[in-house]
């Protein structure tokens, strides 16, 4: 019952605990939320585990044998008191061992509903489950067969025995549940197992469990273990009969709230009547308004008419519309006669404007002829004086004829003089330029054959320019090759006296040499003394010295051959020979020059020249000579001179004489053109008066001729403006009438007073009509008022709303009461719950901070899990069943083990069986879950179902491998 | 001599919204009833006619069925005198020009819809008929110069307001000179439109209704008998009680237990003419509560017309009762916090603390 004391943990929850106020519902100390609950926890632990040992149920060999798919002997051995993970795939077997545990416990083995453990198509078979446990200390061994006629039932327990129905009768009794009377066992009949017994994927299923489990969990709250007496007193308060008063008061509160506190029900059933009630109402007070409005309008429309009948208003008007009609009809007559006047008036006018216009025209017509006649008098004088003045200058202009012709031949005469003396001036210059051609011509010949002759010298005298130049190079030759071998000579030089016989052989060449003297050697030579010896000279480089004499001899031998081709002897004959062609050359040049002064453009362009001028000499000549035998062809002529100047002056004074007579000429033409022009026109002018006047003549005679035996005109003018004048003063006098009566306001009354009367009528037509119409109108309406009136309605429906106000008054204090009622119950209920809860509250927060650190649980009906709370701020918390699918599932669980841990504490047997509960779980809360597991697994024994090994290894549990197992089994 | 009935104020159609739906149609049909008894009445006394000053009906669009029972209720022995008021003013079209439509009016009911002397056997009756809703004239003005045969008694008929004499607050509207009998030489001034009976002088006087439709207590529920022995002799009036229910009003504060002991005992001698109306006021413990609601449904059955106002009655559980009703449990909790909720005055409380004993009584069977 104790427990070592660790620092810093104090006995304060003991403390606590044993004065029965520990506050549950306060949040674990954040930080040390998990450790904090396994320590609240471990004190609780240590309580219970001490009787662990004592009571309790641990389960030490499962076998099976032609069970399902276990058709051989199946063994389940050495499971431990703690934690088992039983594993094996899917379909090989673990809810089978699960089912057969569930029937060994369960199913009566008289049961004829458990042909499912049957192996499939063995009909022989008898399914049998064979368990070994340890109960309360002692060792049990449970044999249970099905569906054979042999099937039975053997319960041993230390030294007691049972069989058959008591048997399982004694095993209920010790696990806690029920048999099925009939049929196969159902989950409400499991009891504490049904509630530590996880079936697969039935794990979040904890409601439906936990009720089946209601009673022992009650009784386990409530034994002295578990519960100190104050809890005690909790519970048997709220098992009062405060949930029945609850209970009802909700029911009330639903038949008028929602659960959201909306009306529904009766009261809004009656909300909605007042709201039907107000609408219906203020149609009836409409109506009633528009009826009142309508009865008002229908005494006015009565009194009104009635007025209307009375006073007749129009009358008085009428009459006053047939006087203005009377004058009406005055004026119109009068206007009419106006008008005639007008237009008789308008009619003798426009006939004594005819007749004035008439009178005038003919007036007209006579000035008119006078005026003629006149201008043709007129004309015809002017016509002879035209006659005369052209005459004159018919005269005139025949005179100027003549005058123009006489000056005209004195020019030609003029003309011709001037023409011959030019003539002659030009053959004179002919001639002379003919002698100086001819000169010129005759010199150039000369100079021609000159220059022929120099040719002929210079090419006789000139050497061919490559066999001079051939000659000159190898006369230079001959010079350079003369040096060198001057150069190479060997000199000699001799003063022998009178000694003779010294002879000096150079070649063939064998010369005596006396006396003093030198010479130069080119080649190699012998001096032969007298006495016969001789000295042999050789000079330096003797060959070179004979080569070069050998090219001299070459060169002078090939310049004589060349010298005499051109038949020159020597050297020097050459070059007088060619300094004599230099001197032809010269000459030469000084005759091309001359023949090219003289003939610039040749000797036969030269000749030509002169052989033209010769020609246009002789051309002019032959002009000259007729006109010299003519001699004087004109007469009067001036004496023909060969002065051109003369001649041109001369001629240039008779053409100034021509040219003004030639312009007397003209204008003596122009004033006789001019002069008939002038007569024709006026005759013309003087043919068409003298027409017209006789056309006027005639019209005239015309007019006069029907004017014969007519009405003088002038009468009748004066007749026609008297009369005129009577109608001009009747119009006026009319028209004053007119004026006077004003017509304009007459027209205006008439319409005035016609609008008048006719409005009046038709008002009055009008309200007639309205007020039969409104009548209608009422009566229609009384005839809805047959058995209620219209006021009576509003009074009825007033009278309805105000009574329905007053039930919406009091169903709504009612609903506000009841809801006020049921949430102080609630809310209290759940404060004494929390206490009453507060043992298995706190098994329950042992586990919870292991998967959601310092969150809380809060517990609701049925000692089940309601909301799960994430630190103490957060009051309303998540509700359960809005958590995940795996949270349900796992908070189920640990509501399982807390459940487990409160009836092992009351001294019931507890053994967990969880068959893949949680499949739902990440790998991170299946590791929190397994902490949780382990820890249960110190209280109590945890069979768990897996078909995922791997993930329960290194676990402290006992391993099973359910292949392993089948392998291991006899094959039969 | 002339001998009368003057009434007014019948106020046929009326209905009564702050009554329980049945009780209202009773109280309804009462006002028809009492018009019969009253023509019985007329009958029994031998009266020259039956006067009615003004509002024979409530409103202008009431039933034809309606019409046709006032008209039946009249019967045919006395001569009866109608006098349109503001209710059913002569209008163009109104309740009178409907009742004369269907042919409802018997050859001795007068309809006075126009200002003209109607000439009875005994006396010339001068009506001032309404033919507006409201009007700011008198129209008891033409009494003054009215001509009527000589010998006979002046007996004005009128509904208004008599200047000067009645509470301020009164509609203006419809007045009446407070001189007009002496003025228009009118033996007597027959009134409508004040629902008591009051005698303003010696020759005018206000019947009142003849059968009472509120809580105030004004002396409604008569008619008056008229008697003149001769023109210019004062007229004798006497009071008829016509009325079938009492209406009252009663304000009681229950403060001790004995308070609703009293109420209690009170109410089992309540007549079953009384239309009551009880507002209770002070303070009440859930058992007392109990008691009187339970007296009070018993007279509500009873009594003609009972509607009850504990707006201002808080009902509380005392400590005893809390003893005796034994609440345990987190019961005990919620009445803890209903009380200090009424406490402060929250009215929802109030309630709720009602909801609340009445439902722990019927648990322990006590109610």
């Amino acid at each position: 019952m104790t427990r070592p004391s660790q620092p810093g943990d104090g006995a304060v929850p003991a403390a606590a605990t044993a004065q029965g106020e520990f506050d549950f519902s306060a949040p674990a100390p954040a930080e040390a939320a998990p450790a904090a609950g396994v320590d609240q926890f471990g004190e609780i632990a240590a309580d219970e585990q001490a009787s662990s040992s004592a009571v309790g149920l641990y389960l030490q060999s499962l076998a099976v044998s032609q069970l399902r798919q276990f058709r051989a002997p199946l063994q389940v051995t050495g499971l431990q008191p703690g934690l088992n993970v039983i594993a094996g795939p899917n379909e090989s077997g673990k809810s089978t061992l699960a089912r057969a545990l569930r029937a060994a416990f369960f199913e009566r083995h008289r049961s004829k509903s458990v042909e499912d453990l049957r192996p499939l198509g063995d009909s022989a078979a008898m399914p049998s489950v064979d368990l070994v446990f340890a109960l309360h200390g002692e060792t049990a061994q449970l044999h249970k067969s099905f569906l054979a006629s042999g099937a039975h039932c053997e319960l041993q327990w230390g030294r007691e025995h049972w069989s058959g129905a008591q048997a399982e009768e004694q095993l209920a009794q010790w696990l806690g549940y029920q048999y099925a009377k009939k049929g196969a066992s159902r989950s409400e009949h499991w009891g504490i197992p049904g509630l530590l017994w996880v079936e697969q994927g039935r794990a979040g299923e904890l409601a439906e469990a936990a009720q089946h489990a209601r009673e022992p969990l009650q009784q386990a709250l409530q034994a002295p273990a578990v519960s100190n007496p104050l809890h005690q007193a909790a519970v048997q308060l709220a098992a009062s009969e405060g949930d029945r008063l609850l209970t009802q008061w909700q029911a009330e509160r639903r038949r008028s709230l929602t659960d959201t506190g909306r009306p529904r029900g009766e009261l809004a059933e009656a909300q909605a009547q007042q709201r039907q009630l107000q609408d219906e109402l203020a149609q009836v007070q409409a109506l009633l308004g528009s009826y009142a409005v309508d009865v008002d309008t229908l005494a006015q429309l009565t009194q009104a008419l009635q007025a209307d009948e009375a006073e007749r208003p129009w009358e008085p008007l009428q009459q006053q519309l047939g006087e203005a009609r009377q004058v009406q009809q005055q004026i119109a007559a009068w206007t009419q006669r106006q008008g005639e006047l007008q237009q008789a008036s308008a009619s003798a006018s426009q006939h004594l404007r005819w007749l004035r216009a008439q009178l005038q025209q003919a007036q007209q017509q006579r000035a008119h002829l006078a005026q003629r006649q006149a201008h043709a008098a007129q004309l015809h004088t002017q016509a002879q004086a035209a006659e005369a003045t052209r005459a004159q200058a018919d005269a005139a202009l025949a005179q100027a004829q003549t005058a123009a012709q006489a000056s005209q031949a004195r020019v030609q005469a003029a003309q011709q003089a001037h023409h011959r003396a030019l003539h002659q001036a030009h053959a004179q210059r002919v001639q002379a330029e003919r002698q100086r051609l001819a000169q010129a011509c005759e010199a150039a010949q000369a100079a021609q054959a000159q220059l022929q002759q120099g040719e002929v010298a210079w090419r006789t005298q000139a050497v061919p320019e490559p066999a001079l130049r051939e000659l000159q190079d190898a006369h230079r030759q001959q010079e350079r090759l003369r040096a060198q071998l001057e150069v190479a000579r060997t000199g000699l030089s001799w003063s022998l006296g009178d000694q003779h016989g010294v002879v000096l052989q150079v070649g063939e060449q064998v010369l005596p040499l006396q006396g003093t003297g030198q010479m130069g050697l080119t080649q190699a030579a012998r001096i032969v003394l007298p006495g016969g010896g001789e000295l042999r000279v050789s000079p330096g480089g003797a060959r070179d010295v004979q080569q070069l004499q050998d090219q001299l001899t070459q060169i002078e031998a090939r310049q004589a051959q060349a010298l005499a081709a051109l038949g020159l002897a020597d050297w020097s004959a050459l070059q007088a020979r060619v300094q004599a062609a230099q001197q032809a050359q010269h000459a030469l040049a000084l005759a091309r020059q001359q023949v090219r002064t003289l003939a610039p453009q040749g000797l036969a362009a030269l000749q030509a020249q002169r052989d033209e001028a010769e020609q246009r000499w002789q051309q002019l000549r032959q002009d000259l000579e007729p006109a010299a035998e003519r001699g004087d062809a004109a007469p009067g002529a001036p004496e023909p001179s060969l002065d051109p100047e003369a001649a041109e002056q001369a001629l240039s004074q008779a053409q100034a004489l021509a040219g003004q007579q030639a312009a007397r000429l003209a204008q003596a033409q122009r004033q006789a053109q001019a002069a008939t022009q002038a007569a024709l026109r006026v005759g013309a002018e003087l043919q068409a008066v003298q027409a017209e006047c006789a056309r006027l003549q005639g019209a005239a005679d015309e007019a006069a001729q029907e004017a014969e035996g007519a009405p003088d005109p002038a009468e009748q003018v004066q007749q026609l403006s008297e009369q005129l004048a009577t109608l001009e003063t009747q119009r006026s006098a009319i028209a004053t009438q007119l004026a006077a009566a004003r017509p304009a306001e007459v027209a205006h009354a008439v319409a005035r007073l016609s609008h008048a009367v006719a409005q009046l009528m038709a008002q009055h037509d009008e309200r007639k009509v309205q007020r039969r119409l409104l009548v209608q109108k009422l009566q229609q309406a009384n005839g809805h008022m047959a058995d209620e009136g219209l006021d009576e309605r509003a009074q009825r429906l007033a009278a309805e709303l105000a009574r329905t106000e007053r039930r919406v008054r009091e169903l709504d204090g009612r609903s506000q009461a009841l809801d006020l009622l049921c949430r102080l119950a609630t809310q209290h209920r759940q404060a004494a719950l929390a206490r009453f809860a507060s043992p298995l509250f706190l098994r329950m927060q042992a586990y919870v901070p292991w998967v959601w650190p310092q969150a809380q649980v809060h517990l609701g009906d049925g000692l089940l899990p309601q909301s799960l709370h994430r630190g103490a701020a957060d009051l309303l918390g998540m509700p359960v069943d809005k958590l995940s699918v795996g949270a349900r599932d796992q908070l189920a669980l640990i509501s399982r083990l807390a459940y487990a841990d409160l009836l092992k504490a009351a001294g019931r047997p507890t053994l967990i069986v969880l068959d893949d509960a949680l499949v739902h779980a990440d790998a991170e809360r299946l590791a929190a879950m397994q902490r949780v597991l382990r820890e249960a697994a110190r209280r109590h024994q945890v069979l768990v179902f897996t078909c995922h090994r791997e993930r329960w290894e290194g676990l402290a549990a006992a391993q099973f491998w359910l292949p392993d197992l089948k392998a291991g089994a006899p094959d039969t | 001599m002339p001998r009368f009935i003057h009434t007014a104020d019948w106020q046929i159609g009326r209905h009564y919204p702050f009554l329980e739906a049945d009780d209202a149609v009773r109280l309804a049909d009462a006002r028809l009833a009492a018009v019969v008894r009253l023509m019985a009445l007329a009958v029994r006394l031998d009266v020259d006619a039956v006067l009615v000053a003004g509002d024979v009906f409530d409103a202008q669009t009431v039933s034809d069925k309606t019409l046709r029972r006032l008209f039946a209720a009249l019967g045919t022995e006395r001569a009866v005198v109608l006098l349109p008021g503001n209710h059913d003013a002569a209008l163009a079209e109104s309740v009178w020009t409907r009742a004369q439509r269907l042919d409802l009016v018997p050859p001795q009911v007068h309809l006075a819809l126009r200002p003209e002397a109607i000439v009875l056997p005994s006396m010339a009756v001068l009506p001032a008929p309404l033919v507006q809703r409201h009007t700011r004239g008198d129209a008891t003005a033409w009494f003054d110069t009215a001509e009527t045969p000589p010998g006979l008694c002046r007996i004005g008929l009128a509904h208004g307001s008599v200047q000067g004499i009645l509470a301020e607050g009164m509609d203006a509207d419809n007045p009446i000179a407070a001189d007009r009998a002496q003025r228009a030489r009118l033996d007597y001034l027959a009134l409508g439109d004040w629902h008591g009976l009051r005698q303003i002088d010696a020759r005018t006087a206000y019947s009142g209704t003849p059968e009472p439709e509120r809580f105030r207590d004004n002396g409604a529920g008569q008619a008056l008998l008229v008697e003149v022995d001769a023109p210019g002799a004062l007229p004798r009036l006497r009071p008829l009680a016509t009325a079938a229910h009492t209406w009252q009003q009663q304000a009681v504060d229950l403060q001790v237990p004995s308070d609703v002991a009293a109420l209690i005992d009170a109410s089992t001698r309540w007549p079953a003419r009384l239309v009551l109306r009880l507002v209770l006021s002070g303070h009440i413990d859930l058992a007392s509560h109990a008691r009187l609601q339970r007296a009070l449904d018993e007279a509500r059955a009873r009594v003609a017309s009972l509607s009850v106002d504990e707006q201002g009655l808080q009902v509380a559980a005392s400590e005893a009762e809390l003893d005796e009703l034994a609440v345990d449990g987190y019961l005990l909790d919620v009445l803890a916090e209903l009380r200090a909720r009424q406490a402060q005055g929250d009215a929802t409380a109030d309630e709720a603390m009602r909801v609340f004993a009445r439902s722990l009584m019927q648990q322990r069977g006590l109610a």
